[in-house]
């Protein structure tokens, strides 16, 4: 895995996907920050909405960051082989590892993509915002199984189809998971969920690459 | 005893109502060249496909190496090295940086990894590329990156779906020597083409197949033995008509002032004797000897003697 991990992390670099998937979403919490701030005259710290308190308003940025970090997670998943699943290139890696390997080493990338986007975004709200969202700790593991999750979204989704507009139905799981992401007696039920999701979203694209390839 | 790497046997493949392959059986000797042709849409690929462990047949088996490809496919693909009929390679990597990620795939000891980069560079003639990045390449680099890529895990037999497709003259003389020299080290080479010439140059061994069915599995003289019950011969002299020997049993083919082209059978003696006939009666003798057809002349027989049997039975 740790060769496909490698190959994944020279390909994204040099066709620079890898600082788009990690900046991305620092970088729209920024934009909207200074955009809602600016609209009423700039000021420090930056705010979402003038009403709330600086915590209110990182918690809001918070919020969304986590949004885009998972979007861009399960676009990472989408984006990283897919040409050589558009072209059936995969199949040199299938013939020196098992398919769930490649599944594996596609998801842990994407995953440790959005996750680190989301660090790169908490960072960026604690520079902007003057304040941390609340319960960062709890935050950062449902985080880092919901970027499995979506990364399993983009592994699944690239191995049914290869064509770039399949990403919408990406987008489209992310917003999906974003209201129960917030809810507080959903968190610790969604965990599990997002486990089960993955595992299963991984075995099935594993299953799919392996005959996409043979066909 | 002949050791085979590949023996298939019996295999039938279905896609729908389509049947790909039915009752296709044929075997491939260790360290030989062999030639899989038919025309398109014989099955040449899905047999490649199924003995690359890459399919599943329907029914029959498929052994490579002693193992069974439907039992055992993850042992046997770290003893192939498979190039498919058309691939892509990642554009920003440079071709070293590619085969040093194969390598760590395929688990390949961390110290020996530059050395067989290396060697799967000299052996494809790739040195050059070798710290280029894969794009804008001719067909010709692409099929040798390919053919490079196939060997880094040092494959005892290479599968090979048209890699003369899309080559120029010399990218093909260049491929030609490189099997050759595979085959010189031990390697089985398995490969489908369309360039029969070719073929017929580097080939040891034949496989043809016709609507999913092999019609042929041998050497090459076995296959015009087969395809060529009677052969063709040119006979050619100074004179302004050749006379025809008294006993001529042959059918002439073509003919002109100076030769004849004619099929038949024709001992050693009877040669001879047409020659001393023709020498008597005052006319040097240029040449009396049979013709060699080209395997894309048999092939094409073989074919139609095919078709003609078909149509016979229907």
């Amino acid at each position: 895995m740790i060769a496909l991990l490698h190959y994944a992390f020279l390909k994204s670099i040099r066709d620079r996907s890898l600082a788009v998937f990690v900046l991305g979403p620092a970088l729209v919490i920024a934009a909207s920050l200074f955009g809602a701030t600016l609209a009423e005259g700039f000021r420090y710290p930056l705010y979402v909405s003038r009403q709330m308190s600086a915590a209110q308003n990182a918690e809001m940025a918070g919020l969304i960051l986590t949004f885009f970090a998972m979007t861009f997670g399960t676009v990472a998943a989408f984006w990283v082989f897919r040409p050589e699943v558009a072209t059936k290139a995969i199949g040199s890696f299938l013939m020196a590892r098992r398919p769930i390997t490649v599944s594996l080493a596609q998801v842990t990338f994407a995953a440790a993509v959005a996750f680190s986007a989301w660090v790169v975004g908490i960072a960026a709200i604690a520079a902007l915002t003057s304040a941390l969202p609340p319960a960062l700790g709890w935050s950062a593991v449902a985080v880092a199984v919901a970027s499995i999750a979506a990364a399993s979204i983009g592994a699944l989704v690239v191995t049914i189809s290869p064509q770039p507009a399949m990403m919408v139905w990406a987008f489209l799981a992310c917003t999906a998971l974003l209201p129960l992401l917030n809810h507080p007696a959903v968190r610790p039920k969604l965990l599990y969920v997002e486990a089960v999701v993955s595992i299963l979203f991984i075995a099935v694209s594993a299953f799919l690459l392996e005959r996409r390839w043979a066909s | 005893m002949t050791e085979h790497a590949i023996v298939a046997d019996g295999l039938l493949k279905r896609y729908g109502r389509v049947t790909a392959l039915r009752d296709t059986s044929f075997a491939v000797t260790k360290g030989t060249i062999t030639g899989f042709i038919g025309r398109n849409g014989a099955g040449k690929t899905t047999t490649l496909k199924i003995v690359s462990t890459l399919l599943d047949a329907d029914d029959g088996s498929c052994r490579v190496l002693g193992g069974d490809v439907r039992k055992d496919p993850y042992a046997i693909r770290a003893r192939i090295g498979f190039l498919p009929d058309a691939f892509e390679l990642p554009a920003t990597l440079t071709l070293r940086e590619y085969l040093g990620i194969f390598t760590e795939l395929y688990g390949i000891p961390r110290g020996d990894r530059a050395r067989r980069v290396e060697t799967s560079l000299q052996l494809t003639r790739t040195e050059e590329l070798a710290d280029r990045r894969l794009h804008a390449l001719s067909r010709g680099e692409e099929q040798r990156v390919g053919l490079a890529r196939a060997l880094i895990h040092n494959p005892e037999i290479l599968i090979l779906d048209e890699p003369a497709a899309g080559l120029d003259p010399h990218a093909r003389v260049e491929l030609k020597e490189l099997l050759r020299l595979l085959r010189e080290r031990g390697k089985t080479v398995f490969l489908s083409s369309h360039v029969l010439a070719d073929l017929e140059e580097i080939c040891d061994e034949l496989v043809v197949i016709k609507n999913g069915s092999v019609i042929f599995s041998g050497d090459i003289d076995g296959f015009r033995k087969q395809m060529h019950s009677t052969t063709r011969w040119r006979l050619s002299a100074v004179t302004r008509s050749i006379p025809l020997p008294s006993n001529f049993r042959g059918e002439v083919i073509e003919s002109g002032p100076t030769y004849i082209e004619f099929e038949g059978e024709l001992s050693p003696r009877e040669r001879a004797r047409w020659i001393a006939e023709l020498v008597d009666k005052g006319i040097d003798v240029c040449e009396l000897a049979p013709l060699r057809s080209s395997l894309e002349q048999e092939f094409a027989k073989a074919v139609e003697d095919e078709e003609e049997q078909e149509v016979a039975a229907s």
